[in-house]
């Protein structure tokens, strides 16, 4: 059986209707945040020491 | 950890505390970096498209659907109706009722407007002939031998209906160097056909008439009206801004969901200037009386906005009549009319004397009469037709003037000035070509069409009351009338340029009413918004 680890665990249901769009928008922006900072390998770096 | 969405929160700052503090420095450490990121960004992915279809299934548990029925029933039911207020208007003829008056003005403003088909305007002319049984030969058009020569070409390239007018262009042009008026003349001659047949045409309008009548169970003019009245009110019930509509509007950005908050500015500010302090707004019963009062009170802002729009119009013809209206010989039967259509008959008969030589000398072989006598013969019947022109002119102004000064008085109303321009389509044209000073036919189309739908109203309320010859002040009697339904409305509230603002305050406080008094919640519609907003930025 396929393991469920990354099942949203929580009951979205107890949050008020102003709340789920605070936590969607929240989601959507740290997905940004971390595409912003993901690393381009074709810029020129430091070769390991 | 109280909800998912604080848990969110401290696991997003713990995440980019994490990110912040893991060494990039060698290609090694970004490969690892990157591979971090990876992984919570797919936990993230999924957290987000969980979110997403939990909102879009709570969203579409929100929708309301009220539908809006027997609108297009009515609709066409009012169609006919107002064809029918058309076929009997008692203010006008068969002229208007043909739809003369439209095509007499297009063909006049040919050249003003560079129409791309004057072909387009003749058939219009040849179609409305032939619906009243009337079938026009070439011997019909003989206001000049040019408007014959190229009629001829004409009739006979439209009996072959197919397109056969480029021998028709090369006929114009060649024409127009010797007649630059040939448009002109074709005009007149069409005016002078419309005229001769008069009879025809009224028996033909006469059994349009009955068979209107009959087909819309209508005895007369006045019954006509009140069944268009009614069918009026029934619309305006049935098109009545309902939830499902104010859903609508909000998803598409036509009003903005935040108003709707009841900490919100706009709101407040709404409801300071049109209820008084003493109205309590979680009186339900209070409320119902004051949104009735301001559904009234934006039918009558929306009126006023419509005249002030076409004051200009009203003013121009407070400033031509008004003299007329103070003269006390008003009630002496006024001769203009007649004066200019017996000049006109002995001008066309002068014409068409000369006319006749010309025709004589086509057909005679016998006739030796010299190429100049007919050249300067020509020249002579271009003169006459020119001098016709400007007669016509004249013949159109005291033709309205004739007519509204058998309704002249110092009582007429702006709904009576409203009804005569509607009623007199061609006067309307130009009065709105005048007064606004335009130059483009769509925006004089544009606006006559506008002035029609604020004229055909028949629930129209203020106007009726307004006299085109006084000084009433609009908004002071809006103001005090609805004073006495406890709104806070001030005569400064509905100046010219506070009119759209004022609107926009009574829609905002009835929209919030009917949410409260339905089944959803002004919090529920503003959740649809958001995450109908959520699905657009998608498609960006």
């Amino acid at each position: 059986m396929k393991k469920e680890v990354n099942k949203v665990d929580f009951d979205l249901s107890t949050l008020s209707l102003q709340e789920l769009i605070e936590l969607y928008n929240e989601l959507a922006e740290f997905l940004a945040y971390l595409n912003d900072k993901r690393i381009d390998m074709e810029e020129k770096v430091e070769e390991d020491e | 950890m109280n909800n998912f969405l604080d848990f969110i929160r401290k696991d997003i700052e713990a995440k980019k505390i994490l990110i912040a503090n893991t060494p990039t420095k060698t290609k090694t450490n970004k490969k690892k970096f990157n591979a971090t990121i990876d992984k919570i960004n797919d936990k993230y992915e999924e957290y987000l498209a969980s979110t997403r279809n939990y909102l879009l299934a709570k969203a579409r548990s929100f929708e309301v659907n009220e539908v809006k029925t027997n609108v297009d029933r009515l609709k066409e039911k009012i169609e006919q109706l107002e064809h029918v207020r058309f076929l009997l208007n008692p203010h006008n003829t068969y002229v208007e009722k043909m739809g003369f008056d439209d095509l007499v003005y297009q063909i006049s403003n040919y050249d003003t407007f560079n129409f791309n088909s004057l072909n387009e305007i003749i058939n219009g002319f040849l179609d409305k002939f032939e619906q009243a049984g009337i079938l026009l030969t070439s011997e019909d058009f003989d206001y000049t031998c040019y408007v014959n020569e190229y009629m001829t070409a004409y009739l006979e390239a439209r009996s072959k209906k197919e397109d056969k007018y480029n021998k028709v262009s090369e006929i114009f042009e060649r024409i127009y160097w010797v007649n630059p008026d040939l448009i002109a003349h074709i005009e007149l001659n069409f005016r002078k056909l419309i005229r001769s047949n008069a009879k025809k045409f009224e028996t033909y309008i006469s059994k349009l008439q009955k068979d209107v009548m009959t087909h819309n169970s209508v005895i007369n003019y006045m019954d006509g009206l009140n069944k268009l009245k009614d069918a009026y009110e029934e619309i305006t019930l049935a098109n009545k801004e309902n939830i499902t509509d104010v859903i609508l509007l909000a998803k598409a950005k036509k009003i903005d969901v935040e108003h709707l908050l009841p900490n919100n500015k706009v709101r407040q500010a709404a409801y300071s200037a049109l209820l008084p302090e003493s109205v309590d707004i979680n009186d339900k019963e209070q409320m119902h009386k004051i949104c009735e009062a301001l559904e009234k009170l934006k039918v009558n802002i929306v009126e006023y906005q419509n005249y002030v729009e076409f004051k200009p119009l009203f003013l121009d013809f407070k400033d031509e009549f008004e003299k007329v209206v103070n003269d006390n010989n008003q009630n002496e039967e006024y001769k203009g009319l007649k004066e200019i259509e017996n000049q006109i008959k002995i001008q066309e008969n002068a014409l068409e004397k000369v006319n006749k030589k010309i025709f004589g000398h086509k057909v005679s072989f016998l006739d030796f009469r010299s190429e100049n006598n007919i050249k300067r013969l020509k020249a002579e019947s271009v003169y006459k037709a020119k001098e016709l022109y400007q007669l016509y002119k004249k013949y159109d102004k005291e033709y309205f003037k004739d007519k509204v000064l058998k309704e002249l008085d110092k009582t007429l109303s702006i709904a009576d000035l409203l009804n005569l321009y509607y009623s007199f389509d061609y006067v309307k044209k130009l009065a709105i070509q005048r007064v606004y000073n335009l130059t483009n036919y769509q925006e004089i189309i544009k606006r006559s069409d506008a002035f029609d739908i604020f004229a055909m109203n028949p629930l129209n309320m203020i106007v009726a009351g307004i006299p085109i010859f006084g000084e009433e002040n609009i908004p002071r009697i809006i103001a005090n009338k609805y004073r006495l339904n406890n709104l806070a409305v001030v005569e400064a509230d509905l100046s010219e340029d506070n009119l759209s603002s004022m609107l926009n305050k009574i829609s905002l406080v009835l929209r919030i009413n009917m949410i409260e008094n339905s089944e959803t919640s002004i919090d529920k519609i503003w959740f649809m918004v958001q995450v109908s907003k959520i699905l657009d930025k998608e498609k960006e």
